[in-house]
């Protein structure tokens, strides 16, 4: 691994659209605040609470950009859209990502 | 036909030559040894057991046995087989005893893909069945041991099998291996229990198995209805704590301490959600063995 | 209906699972612990579950649905391991050949019905080999074997690289640029079985050897390696997809000239014996007519014929005795020597004896 500056490039957001990810079924079961997630593909189980069940449920039912996203997880919750919140977010959504619950593609259009 | 039906010279022979089936809840094993250790504690701890004695067929074949050559005699080993290998490595001739009960487990939980199969006690009362999922030195097994002695049908200290089908517990009734201090914990808290004599230097510390009552050995091919799971947590010197555990951290606990969760896919998920559903879970801290059946008994009759 | 004994029993009811009706306790009793030995439990399982578990006694039923629920896990770890496989290599424009058992379960092959196995084979083009490591490695599998020596037996004199395993699946991959290490003593030319390849998916590299190339593979590996714990099972690949394939124009002919092409007639010869004595596959009687120069001499021949029989008994006391020992034994060696001539093999074999192990 190669050890250097950190530079910083300030680009454009790429767009991205959420969605489940493709090609697998999931089973689910939910009680209140938790939501447990058995992806059938990777055999894997997850316990997802509160803000990441409630992002995890929205993206079954149709894929949506981070801002729609916020928006929803807003209005359930009753927050404040601000930067934290969107941070807090998409930092999230990485997360939801890496456990291959949610995949991410580049749209135009969003 | 029980074990202790036999004369010992026959059961001696037996296990020494053809093999001793013995029914343990919905499995037949088929033992084979020929180390005097192996011989004394199966005929002490399995006397009440069915002894399946003109059967050709059995759910598992057994054998503990010495090795051939200079580890026969020089820092003896036994080993365990399972049919026609042995899928661990040897253990110190001592160890005999035990490797047997651990791998008795070892044969259930690496082949009843029937059942979901939990690394938990279950005991039955009333009833109603509560299952202590947890790992080693949560004292799990002295307190299946306590309540086994104060009344409660013991269903298993090791294995709680979860029949698919119909959600209902299916008990695989075998002696408690109780480890380290819990062996006069138990001997001090109930007198009259059997307890089979103390194998030191384990690789788990110093392990004695307690025998299971008749009525739990009789009374193997009833099932029962989970009620709780119950996580218990044996700390010295603190109070009595019955923490509510949420559906959702209660369905990781279940899945995580289960052997086959994985194996299972589809049907370990619903399995557990199931009996996430239809089963209260809590985190019981205790220190004292006499309150915490006493709250075990409560918990009981009260639903 | 075959009479059946304890040897031949196991096999005997692959063929026809309708021979149950005649099996006492006991036989029932000794099939299950041969299947289980022989990799066939699985696969026997399915086989009674298809036929409605007709004759199979109610205390044996749990033995069986068991063993169908592990092969259900196998098949969706293998699923999953092939699609992070082909992400891990989605920037590559490498074919990725899936070999055996996971190449039967991808393309929906009979012979997936109740496969068990531990490794996911692979084939790629020997010169992007590097390429494909740095992929998996970037994708999480890391190589095993980190000593110098094994590293070199698996570079310079082997067909593959050493296996890799993912770190956190505990997956394990085997990449191989042939079936056969570079040392053995044929060697098929892995761009005829690359420039034959079929496509099992459109949106993904996936692919899988042609029939006859899976068949002739299958016969390799079986009588160039030493160990036939396995064998029953092998062959019965080659019976599934013998039967699958054989209805297609030509296939006999095709299968013969390939087997010629790629210098592997003589395995061939074995598997066709062995898989049509056991599993009484239907097998032109001509076919060995076409196979001509690869048939052995007649005394090599009937001594290696009755050296396999006994190797291919179930891998199970009730059917072993010293004659298969022996037979076992020396097929090992003979399979050593198949693969690494003799100057290589000696101190490659004496190695291993003094290693403490891995």
């Amino acid at each position: 691994m190669e050890l250097g500056n950190n530079t910083h490039t300030s680009q454009e957001p790429v767009p991205h659209r959420w969605q489940q990810l493709n090609g697998v079924d999931f089973l689910q079961r939910r009680w209140e605040g938790e939501l447990v997630v058995y992806n059938t593909g990777s055999g894997d189980t997850h316990l997802l609470e509160t803000l990441s069940a409630e992002i995890f449920i929205h993206l079954q039912e149709q894929p949506a950009g981070l801002p729609q996203i916020v928006e929803h997880i807003a209005d359930t919750f009753l927050y404040e859209v601000d930067e934290e919140l969107k941070t807090h977010i998409s930092d999230m959504l990485v997360q939801l990502q890496k456990l291959r619950l949610i995949e991410s593609e580049t749209c135009a259009t969003c | 036909m029980r074990l202790a039906d036999l004369s010992f010279d026959t059961y001696q022979d037996r296990l020494a030559e053809r093999g001793v089936i013995l029914q343990t809840g919905p499995f037949s094993i088929s033992v084979k040894s020929r180390i005097p250790s192996v011989i004394e504690s199966i005929w002490a701890l399995y006397r009440d057991y069915p002894c399946l004695d003109n059967q050709d067929f059995a759910d598992f074949h057994i054998d503990i046995r010495k090795p051939k050559g200079i580890r026969r005699w020089f820092h003896p080993q036994v080993y365990f087989y399972f049919d026609d290998h042995a899928p661990f490595q040897p253990l110190p001739l001592n160890d005999a005893y035990p490797l047997f009960e651990w791998g008795m487990n070892w044969c259930v939980a690496n082949f009843a893909h029937r059942y979901l199969m939990i690394h938990a006690a279950v005991c039955e009362r009333n009833g109603k069945a509560v299952i202590m999922p947890a790992p080693p030195g949560s004292g799990k097994s002295t307190l299946c041991a306590a309540l086994a002695l104060r009344g409660w049908r013991l269903l298993s200290d090791e294995l709680t099998l979860i029949d698919l089908q119909n959600q209902l517990a299916v008990p695989v009734p075998r002696p408690v291996s109780l480890k380290n201090e819990s062996i006069d914990v138990i001997k001090g808290f109930e007198p009259s229990a059997y307890v089979n004599r103390s194998f030191e230097d384990t690789n788990k510390g110093t392990v004695a198995h307690m025998r299971v009552s008749t009525e739990s050995v009789d009374r193997a091919m009833e099932t029962a209805k989970p009620a709780w799971v119950i996580l218990p947590k044996y700390k010295a010197g603190s109070s009595l704590q019955l923490e509510k555990n949420s559906p959702g951290h209660s369905f990781m606990w279940l899945a995580e301490n289960s052997f086959n969760y994985s194996v299972l896919g589809k049907g370990g998920f619903t399995g557990v959600a199931e009996l996430v559903d239809h089963t209260e879970s809590y985190t019981f801290t205790y220190s004292d063995l006499d309150e915490a059946v006493e709250i075990f008994e409560q918990l009981a009759t009260s639903s | 209906m075959t009479v059946m004994n304890d040897k031949n029993m196991l096999v005997e009811m692959l063929r026809d699972v309708q021979q149950a009706s005649s099996l006492t306790m006991h036989q029932w009793d000794l099939l299950l612990r041969q299947a289980r030995e022989s990799g066939l439990l699985s696969r026997l399982s399915y086989q009674f579950q298809q036929n409605h578990y007709e004759h199979v006694p109610e205390q044996l039923m749990w033995h069986f649905e068991s063993a169908i629920t592990y092969a259900e896990r196998q098949r969706q770890v293998v699923e999953w391991e092939v699609r992070c496989i082909s992400e891990a290599m989605a920037s590559l424009d490498v074919p990725i050949v899936l070999l055996k058992g996971a190449a039967y379960v991808m393309a929906v092959l009979p012979s997936a019905r109740g496969r068990i196995f531990s490794d996911i084979d692979l084939l790629v083009p020997k010169q992007q080999i590097n390429a494909v490591e740095k992929s998996l490695f970037g994708a999480g599998w890391v190589t095993t074997h980190l000593n110098a020596y094994d590293q070199r037996y698996y570079r310079q004199w082997m067909h593959e690289i050493p296996p890799m395993q993912h770190h956190q699946r505990r997956s394990v991959l085997d990449v191989h640029h042939n079936i056969l290490p570079v040392t053995a003593r044929a060697n098929p030319d892995a761009s005829l079985l690359l420039s034959e390849i079929k496509r099992i998916d459109e949106n993904k590299n996936l692919y899988v050897l042609s029939p006859c190339d899976m068949i002739i593979h299958s016969a390799t590996h079986l009588f160039f390696d030493g160990e036939f714990e396995h064998g029953l099972r092998d062959l019965l690949d080659m019976h599934d997809l013998i039967t699958y394939f054989a209805g297609e124009v030509g296939f006999w002919q095709q299968l013969v000239e390939r087997a010629e092409a790629l210098t592997l007639l003589r395995p061939l010869y074995y598997a066709l014996m062995h898989v049509q004595r056991l599993y009484h596959t239907e097998i032109p009687a001509n076919v060995f007519i076409m196979l001509g120069k690869g048939k052995p001499r007649a005394l090599t021949g009937l001594f290696m014929n009755r050296m396999f029989e006994l190797a291919l008994r179930p891998p199970h006391s009730s059917c072993r005795n010293i004659a298969t020992a022996s037979a076992d034994a020396f097929l090992y060696t003979r399979a050593h020597f198949l693969r690494m001539p003799l100057h290589l093999l000696i101190p490659h074999l004496t190695r291993k004896a003094f290693r403490p192990d891995d």
